[in-house]
């Protein structure tokens, strides 16, 4: 996730990254001032000048906010203990009416956001919240701000045809990631009727009737089948002066692909890198750089936090036999093991990633762990 | 307004109980007012005002409006406290008054708390629990056969009422006829796939067990094993969006049969054509079961022009019926049903693609298949 966010701390560090960021054009030029009418908030993002991405799967719309968020000197670390008792205290209710369904850094002041549900049924309230510098937790209203909106293509037309008298459409599309690299966003989908993938690049600023391009993203098994699987989290890449997706699959497999290759209705078929395992599901990724080198770091349910060095991504080849006994195949990875029950993962700084971990009787907390 | 701090106005005897209004450490014939109010159509909306204050301005910063002004759930004594809810403070006609951002929460305690000079009032509140209403129920789970390949890729669970979302998987399971539960069978999503009233769950049997070829699958195996019997379960304990258990456990049996590699055909289905001035039903016999979900919405009956006729679709005969009952009467032209190829199987072959498609040599240069086809017939 988070990718520009990613993306500007690695090019501060290691100008591994390539490619025109816009950092000098006002990207909130086009937009209105108002209140987003966000029914949800999900996976969010941040791009340059302090724009935060909320992709809202219940209007099928991803926002772009002007944060106004700029500037800021970032403190060396930042931890919030009993995470979720203290937002349902801003929030006015119980901790058990909290979820917190993404975490990501703004680049421009270092501050990190959380994106929240109050609520758990249908009326849930989307909620932004900020973490100051000194820990303390702010809502960031949204009454009036800049925001402009990009409704996701092709979202279903409710149909004539309904099941009984009740003809509402239930299809609903779940954004599992959202990023923004190269003046674009990228928005991961995955429908809860029909098994597919979809990846869309929307231009941004959006516009006007901006519809997205949605694309189809196969990943092949071995050299024999291929799946329209969808993509649970994604990071971005730079090879060879290329930017690549990295992303994991529903399946388990971590497959690359050039973004430049994501257009309009395109086929593509990423190369699957490595599979991550066992009864092993991928809940969100960072790509960051140490000395020379750069590694991707995994979130996982089962496995804990797996550090994948990318050093000769470009030479990885297709997993093409069959995996003897192994864990994983393709790149070899080391298991973080003292990360335990990580939910939510950004890059914080430099030095730092910032997680939202779950104990098991300590509720939740926001910290920032030294990278691996 | 109330003329001392144990009077209530009339909103507030048709909203919220005040249970406490407490004056201390201030003295005077006009001792300052602290109290609750809400909306008289929605006691959740609640406010509080202070009257009889002689506060000229509020402070500049929020800490300053925090320690002047603050509304807390109550709760047991933390050091440090717990951060006060979030709302706006104004001074309206010499009225303090306080804002919470968000409705009050049933069954919640809240504390206001004013601090000026000497003064500090506090005043309690408690939002009524909300009103008893039927548990809500599973009502069907789908795909409905007894029998369901062993590449089965989803379940869909409809319930009676909103359900609320963030630990679904702690509440379904599958089992064998044992009582043993199959380990990690489904994909657990953060997310979780509901539809936009959350009365429709979907889950997702885990996709890197059910492809071959895959790591999962290859150490584990599938999820299901053809022969054996199993039982989708759905917990009791799983909380509609008003915070009710279930009205009771639900479970469903079914037995793996072999696997399901094919695509559906729309050309091998039969069509049952209705007689012109009835509303009798198309019916449209499937060759197998075909996905509940996807065959309710992505087949429709259009007529010549296009136009769709509006009507009420079934599913029959363990998914493997199609029936339409059109709202008027059959005109006798010629109509067609639209088949959109997105439409899946139990097992996720759509008509567009097998689930597992054979790998071709050349991905991206490869043609896109139609996206949906028409079965031509006229009421008679």
């Amino acid at each position: 996730m988070h990718i520009l966010s990613r993306s500007l701390a690695a090019a501060a560090v290691a100008s591994v990254l390539t490619g025109p960021l816009a950092l000098g054009a006002d990207l909130s030029a086009g937009m209105s001032v108002g209140k987003p009418e966000l029914k949800s908030i999900g996976p969010i993002a941040f791009g340059p000048d302090g724009i935060l991405f909320a992709a809202d799967s219940k209007s099928a719309t991803v926002f772009a906010i002007a944060t106004g968020d700029t500037k800021g000197v970032q403190p060396e670390s930042c931890k919030v203990e009993n995470l979720d008792e203290k937002i349902a205290a801003l929030l006015g209710t119980a901790p058990s009416q909290i979820l917190v369904n993404d975490l990501a850094v703004n680049p421009a002041s270092g501050v990190p956001y959380l994106a929240v549900s109050r609520g758990l049924g249908p009326d849930a309230a989307p909620v932004l919240l900020r973490v100051k510098s000194d820990g303390a937790l702010a809502l960031v209203s949204l009454d009036k701000i800049r925001f402009s909106a990009a409704a996701l293509p092709d979202p279903p037309a409710d149909g004539l045809v309904g099941e009984g008298r009740r003809r509402k459409n239930p299809r609903l599309e779940s954004i599992t990631d959202i990023g923004f690299t190269e003046g674009t966003v990228i928005v991961a989908g995955l429908s809860n009727e029909e098994f597919a993938s979809s990846l869309r690049r929307i231009p941004f600023p959006f516009k006007e009737v901006s519809k997205g391009t949605s694309v189809e993203i196969y990943h092949g098994a071995h050299g024999k089948l291929e799946t329209r699987s969808p993509v649970r989290t994604f990071a971005t890449f730079t090879i060879e002066n290329e930017p690549h997706l990295l992303a994991a699959y529903t399946c388990t497999p971590l497959v690359q692909f050039p973004i430049s290759k994501l257009k309009p209705g395109a086929k593509v078929r990423g190369t699957t890198l490595a599979e991550l395992g066992n009864r092993n599901r991928p809940l969100d990724m960072i790509v960051y750089h140490k000395g020379k080198d750069s590694f991707l770091l995994i979130a996982n349910n089962a496995r804990g936090i797996m550090k994948v060095p990318t050093k000769g991504l470009a030479d990885v080849k297709a997993i093409d036999s069959r995996i003897a006994g192994g864990q994983t195949a393709g790149l070899s990875y080391d298991t973080v093991a003292d990360w335990k029950g990580v939910e939510q993962l950004d890059l914080y700084s430099e030095a730092r990633a910032i997680v939202v971990q779950r104990g098991e009787e300590t509720g939740l907390t926001l910290a920032t762990l030294p990278l691996p | 307004m109330g003329t001392g701090p144990h009077l209530q106005g009339e909103r507030h005897r048709r909203g919220l109980p005040v249970l406490l209004l407490l004056a201390t450490a201030y003295s005077g014939v006009a001792a300052p007012a602290l109290r609750w109010r809400s909306a008289p159509e929605n006691p959740y909306r609640a406010w509080v005002e202070c009257t009889r204050h002689d506060i000229q301005a509020l402070p500049p910063d929020e800490r300053g409006r925090a320690d002047l002004l603050s509304v807390r759930v109550a709760s047991a004594p933390r050091n440090p406290p717990l951060p006060p809810m979030a709302g706006i403070l104004s001074i309206e006609e010499n009225t303090l008054r306080f804002r919470p951002r968000f409705p009050l929460e049933p069954g919640l305690r809240y504390t206001a708390t004013l601090r000026s000079g000497t003064t500090i009032l506090t005043a309690e509140i408690t939002a009524p629990p909300r009103a008893p209403q039927v548990p809500a129920r599973v009502t069907m789970v789908t795909p409905t056969p007894d029998t369901l390949p062993l590449n089965l890729l989803k379940f869909y669970i409809h319930f009676s009422a909103p359900m609320s979302r963030g630990s679904v998987y702690e509440h379904i399971a599958l089992r064998d006829v044992d009582g043993k539960r199959v380990a990690d069978p489904f994909l657990e999503l953060p997310q979780e796939l509901w539809n936009p009233e959350m009365t429709r769950l979907t889950v997702l049997l885990d996709p890197g067990r059910i492809k071959r070829g895959l790591l999962p699958n290859k150490l584990v195996g599938a999820v299901l094993a053809e022969g054996k019997q199993y039982v989708f379960t759905i917990d009791r304990t799983l909380k509609d969006a008003s915070g009710q258990l279930l009205e009771r456990r639900f479970q469903k049996t079914f037995r793996a049969g072999p696997p399901d590699y094919t695509q559906p055909a729309p050309k091998r289905w039969r069509l049952d054509h209705p007689a012109k001035g009835t509303r009798d039903p198309l019916r449209v016999s499937f060759t197998k079961a075909l996905d509940h979900a996807l065959a309710s919405r992505l087949l429709t009956v259009r007529r010549q022009s296009g136009h769709p006729v509006p009507g009420q679709v079934s599913l029959k005969r363990g998914d493997t019926v199609w029936e339409f009952r059109p709202d008027h009467l059959w005109v006798g032209e010629a109509h067609h049903l639209h088949v959109d190829h997105r439409l899946e199987d139990l097992a996720g072959n759509s008509i567009e693609r097998p689930f597992e498609d054979a790998l071709d040599p050349h991905p991206e240069s490869a043609g896109a298949p139609p996206p949906h086809s028409r079965l031509p017939f006229t009421p008679e």
